[in-house]
């Protein structure tokens, strides 16, 4: 099995193009030129696409060839089946050989095959364009982590050969139902808890949403009161406002300047009618990580339940939900490099919660829905290999994140390093720089390759400034330049680097054009 | 969720600066909302034919920045004054709906910077 000459020129002479996309016509001379194809070898090719549908082309002065549609929505599989004819490894695919009922190793050709279709239209020709590493920097690991090559392969064959409905009694069901079992087995174990006391859901937010309104509701007739800290997740502080539109009082937390809930005002908050109190394990904003298992003791004290929001700290920090007093616990898989779309509640053993969502009898009749077989046994794989990696990860992330926080703090003038000195996650580094804002910073940065997030009030849609910063004390003024980078396996020096060089000339830049630094500089003139 | 336009703008914005000695000067928004605009003019015989700005503020505020200071450069101040925050959104092909309230701090600039000039005029006739 070979790609023919054909295959390999078709697809560079469309990533040249991609390169230039939104941009004039390219001539197939300058298009030969920067392939090193022949004139007349290309132009066969080109024809092949163009058929396809690929590239249009212009004839005239100006002319010459661009592609149809951005390089993002052509996939590599496309181009290369447009040129190859087909991508068929033997002949026996499309029926063309007389044993296709019998033969046992059809249904092989026929899966590889298929994988390596699915393999191929999962690339687009975007991604090929930006294959130098310092030019697509990803710092943004607390929105979400890219998927474990291992954890995928792990869950392609509960999307095609093991299609079964994990509920069905007959061998498919039987076979997903080995994997969601498997899954339940990894996820408890990553936090010492068992297999049954795990309840998997289609999100962390989900799981979120249903330990605070289940425990509300159940609980109800013992109390009306429950307590969330205020730089929560909007997963549970919305969940609470639902709570509060329908008849609970909500008490929402302080926290200090470095984003920690103090024991002391959670035993100052807790009250007889209180039946629930939610604090996040670490938060998404600023990392910083909150003494859980001093909370655990007061809320335990006060006979109410205990959850943590543990969504940015699992596959980072090592929990156990016994050793900690933690009586319910949500997480995300995509957080961990495990896929998007499924998430998991832990409910420790005797503890009764009111059903979310109501339909068949799936995660022992307490979740509705089908279960989503690849993504809980992919959440199951990436947390077991988190964990087992857990030390490794975390020193090398945070030496990535301590020399960014270093050059940053020594090189850039008038910034703020948000969060807890020590007491964060490794990956986490705010900052806010002062007289710039945040979006502003986001989309320089992204110009330059880089994707961080923003936590200012202009990229978030609402005008409202962080929740997180404003419970912090951070002043609004400053909490508008304010940058999340959050840094991952993948991550190099190198790319850190890069990032602060860029980042000083970006923030210089901006702060040659605001007003606010103007002054501050005047000021400093006059002084 | 900028368009290619806005982008275009605020990677490489036109007039950033102060204009020394201007004989306009406005300045809106403030550091708490997140939007701060300074807008310079300079005036000969009620043609504007220079305009610099400062900005405090996200992408949308910058390219409204840019595009408005150009789009006065050359006109008469009651012509500049007759330029509306939904001219200065269709030059650049369109604004997020939360982004719209950066294109109305563009037009108060000027406006403002332009109501300076005719303060200081009257004060010299």
């Amino acid at each position: 099995m070979k790609m023919s000459t054909k295959a390999r020129y078709g697809l560079y002479a469309c990533i040249k193009l991609a390169e230039k996309y939104g941009e004039d016509f390219v001539s197939t001379v300058d298009l030969a030129n920067e392939t090193g194809v022949s004139d007349g070898y290309l132009e066969q090719i080109i024809a092949m696409l163009k058929k396809g549908g690929i590239i249009i082309s212009q004839r005239g002065a100006n002319g010459g060839h661009k592609l149809a549609d951005k390089p993002i929505n052509i996939s590599v599989g496309k181009v290369l089946r447009c040129v190859e004819d087909n991508l068929e490894i033997v002949d026996c695919i499309n029926g063309t050989c007389e044993s296709k009922c019998t033969c046992s190793s059809r249904g092989l050709w026929k899966s590889l095959y298929d994988h390596i279709n699915l393999y191929l239209d999962g690339i687009s020709l975007q991604q090929l364009v930006n294959v130098d590493e310092n030019k697509r920097i990803y710092l943004d690991h607390a929105a979400t982590t890219p998927l474990d090559p291992d954890v995928l392969r792990v869950m392609l064959p509960y999307m095609t050969d093991n299609y079964g409905n994990s509920h069905s009694q007959h061998f498919f069901g039987r076979d997903a139902l080995a994997g969601v079992d498997r899954a339940r087995k990894q996820v408890a174990d990553a936090i010492h808890a068992l297999p049954g006391e795990i309840y998997f859901t289609g999100s962390g937010t989900e799981a979120d949403n249903w330990a605070l309104k289940g425990i509300a509701l159940e609980r109800a007739n013992k109390g009306k009161h429950i307590i969330v800290s205020a730089i929560e997740h909007h997963a549970i502080l919305n969940s609470a406002e639902w709570l509060k539109n329908n008849g609970f009082d909500v008490t929402f937390l302080p926290v200090d300047n470095y984003g920690r809930v103090s024991p002391e005002t959670l035993k100052q908050a807790m009250r007889p009618d209180t039946t629930l109190v939610s604090v996040m394990f670490a938060n998404n904003e600023v990392g910083t990580i909150e003494p859980v298992a001093e909370l655990a003791k007061v809320v335990h004290e006060g006979n109410a339940v205990f959850h943590v929001d543990a969504v940015q700290a699992m596959g980072v920090i090592d929990i156990d939900v016994k050793a900690l007093g933690i009586d319910m616990l949500s997480m995300s898989a995509h957080k961990f490099y495990g896929p998007k779309g499924v998430g998991a509640l832990y409910i420790k053993n005797g503890l009764r919660i009111q059903k979310l969502i109501v339909g068949g009898g799936q995660e022992r009749s307490m979740r509705g829905g089908t279960t989503n077989t690849a993504g809980v046994v992919g959440m199951g794989e990436a947390l077991e290999k988190a964990v087992l990696n857990l030390n490794k990860n975390n020193e090398y992330v945070k030496s990535l994140r301590d020399h960014f926080v270093e050059r940053v703090t020594s090189e850039i003038p008038y910034v703020r390093y948000n969060g807890h000195p020590t007491e964060r996650l490794p990956g986490n580094a705010s900052f806010s720089f002062e007289f710039v804002e945040g979006e502003s910073i986001l989309m320089l940065l992204d110009f330059a390759g880089i994707a961080v997030s923003s936590s200012s009030a202009c990229s978030s849609g609402s005008l409202d400034p962080s929740h997180v910063l404003m419970a912090m004390g951070v002043p609004i003024e400053v909490s508008h330049g304010t940058i999340r980078f959050s840094f991952g396996k993948h991550n190099t020096m190198e790319q850190v680097d890069y990032t602060v060089d860029k980042l000083k000339e970006i923030i210089e830049r901006l702060r040659m054009m605001s007003p606010l630094f103007a002054l501050k500089e005047g000021e400093k003139k006059n002084v | 969720m900028y368009n290619e336009k806005v982008l275009k703008v605020f990677a490489n914005p036109h007039n950033v600066g102060v204009i020394e000695n201007a004989d306009g000067e406005g300045v809106v928004g403030n550091p708490t909302c997140g939007d701060i605009m300074k807008i310079t003019l300079k005036i000969e015989n009620d043609v504007i034919v220079d305009a610099k700005f400062q900005t405090f503020g996200c992408t949308a505020a910058i390219a409204t920045s840019s595009t408005a200071t150009d789009m006065v450069i050359g006109k008469t101040v009651d012509e500049a004054l007759k330029i509306t925050n939904a001219q200065v959104v269709e030059e650049l092909e369109g604004l997020p709906p939360q982004k719209l309230h950066c294109s109305v701090l563009a037009e108060e600039a000027i406006r403002k910077a332009i109501e300076d000039y005719r303060q200081k005029q009257g004060k010299q006739a």
